[in-house]
């Protein structure tokens, strides 16, 4: 599931990330948007999936 | 402060009939339902009155003195911008108006959703299911793109029986309605040709769905990727990670992240977005004044996000934070059988809770789908190694902060920085 979220942050979004991407909204309007991780919930067997303690211990 | 519009009068046509009197009748006040912070069928615009800014009783000359190089060397903050209070005395605490308000535009009609209501319809109930995945599957066909370069009714081989197909799976039920739909969209369609149905077998069209290589996906950013795992191996040594052996997992669909966040944007639903975080404040009937809390966007989580981003040099465009909300859980698709997934979504935190847990607006994007590595392939490794399965001991890593501070320095750290470097530096 990390290997899988390493595809999803891929060098495109962590450029956003950090520097926003300029998006045109429906209204016609351009804004600079910067997305941020304000939650992820999932259920308790997933979240240790998720957190990979064993690979963060050794690193 | 306005108080909420007057019931409005019965027409002046309707006493007229089987009326026994002359009197207007209208509807009791207390069945009169109206948004907490929103009039009655009228967009209210209840917080574009802005506060004169209070005198700061504190540094009274901060502002008479605007060009003194003292008051620009220290850094207090701006003082916030204070809407008026609206009928309930809420009140919000700006550190920058936004541009927009969507609740301006809301009304009640808005946020009901129920077959019975007589309200107005709101666009946004009318929306494509399809649109979770993506800008380009959105696109109806049965509202007909006439854009005959794409296939657009792909994984169909003819737009007419895409159109019927599109029919069949839009409603579970069929009705005098549904009838009316497959007449008007689909055989009084433009591009409908009787021959094209020809040897025609529902059966295999609806396998064509179950095709994995859906060309609607790929349209839309959809990536069919394969990640390798590098598993331990019990007794033996490695001196680096890319030498353990590799477990190929194939068959990763996600969609981009980016792609999401700029179709969230781009979409229509993104005008009930709050471009700015404020602070929702509630001014007491005794004179004192409340923090409430209840969405993303008023929560101090994401104002920290928004003190955090650094704006880019020579930009005068509004920044905008977006706060992605991920959910991931496997689910189960079937009353009976073991069929399931293992779906991760993304929702965006600028929008009102009311607005996006409303099942019609389709607010919940997906991100990803899991694949789920089945025993019969695990075999094959457990016969040269013998995994390590993560236990419940790490439970202690648990915390809420403790994913979000990895992310944050992948994002910081590891990638983005040589990335943006990268990226900076390409003309």
């Amino acid at each position: 599931m990390q290997k899988i979220w390493m595809l999803l942050l891929d060098p495109e979004f962590m450029h956003a990330y950090v520097h926003g991407i300029v998006i045109e909204c429906a209204d016609g309007i351009l804004h600079r948007v910067y997305p941020h991780f304000f939650t992820y919930s999932a259920d308790y067997p997933e979240k240790y999936v998720r957190v990979c303690p064993r690979r963060l211990q050794y690193s | 402060m306005e108080t909420p519009p007057p019931p409005s009068p019965a027409p002046p046509s309707e006493p007229e009939i089987l009326e026994r009197s002359q009197r207007n009748r209208r509807i009791p006040r207390r069945f009169q339902d109206f948004l907490p912070a929103s009039g009655y069928l009228a967009p209210l615009q209840q917080y574009a009155a802005v506060r004169p800014p209070p005198l700061p009783a504190h540094s009274p000359s901060k502002e008479s003195l605007p060009s003194s190089p003292e008051s620009s060397h220290t850094s207090t903050p701006d003082p916030p911008i204070i809407t008026e209070p609206n009928e309930f005395g809420l009140y919000r605490e700006y550190k920058i108006l936004p541009s927009v308000d969507p609740d301006d535009t809301t009304t009640i009609a808005n946020l009901c959703d129920a077959p019975t209501f007589s309200l107005p319809p709101d666009g946004l109930q009318h929306r494509s299911p399809l649109c979770v995945y993506g800008a380009h599957v959105a696109d109806d066909p049965a509202i007909g793109s006439s854009d005959s370069t794409t296939s657009w009714f792909a994984p169909f081989i003819n737009p007419t029986i895409c159109r019927l197909m599109h029919w069949f799976y839009s409603t579970t039920t069929k009705t005098l309605n549904d009838l009316n739909r497959l007449v008007n969209e689909v055989i009084l369609a433009p591009d409908f040709a009787a021959a094209d149905l020809e040897s025609f077998d529902a059966n295999r069209e609806a396998k064509r769905l179950n095709s994995d290589s859906l060309p609607t996906f790929a349209a839309d950013g959809w990536i069919k990727d394969h990640v390798k795992l590098h598993l331990p191996q019990t007794r033996v040594r490695h001196a680096s990670e890319d030498e353990a052996p590799t477990l190929n997992i194939q068959d990763v669909w996600h969609q981009s992240l980016l792609d999401i966040v700029c179709s969230a944007f781009e979409d229509a639903s993104s005008l009930r977005f709050h471009l700015k975080g404020f602070k929702q404040m509630w001014e007491r009937p005794d004179g004192q004044t409340e923090r409430v809390y209840g969405e993303a966007y008023t929560s101090d989580a994401f104002l920290e996000m928004e003190d955090e981003i650094n704006p880019e040099p020579g930009c005068s465009l509004e920044t905008v934070v977006a706060p992605m909300m991920i959910y991931s859980d496997s689910t189960c698709l079937a009353n009976f059988g073991t069929a399931a997934l293992w779906p991760a979504y993304v929702g965006f935190g600028l929008m009102s809770k009311y607005v996006r847990a409303i099942p019609s607006f389709f607010q919940s994007h997906h991100l990803a789908y899991f694949p789920v590595v089945r025993l019969s392939s695990f075999s094959y490794m457990c016969r040269c190694s013998k995994i390590h399965l993560v236990t419940g001991q790490h439970s202690r890593y648990l915390h809420r902060n403790f994913w979000i501070t990895s992310v944050e320095g992948v994002a910081h750290f590891s990638e983005a920085r040589t990335h943006a470097e990268d990226m900076d530096a390409a003309p």
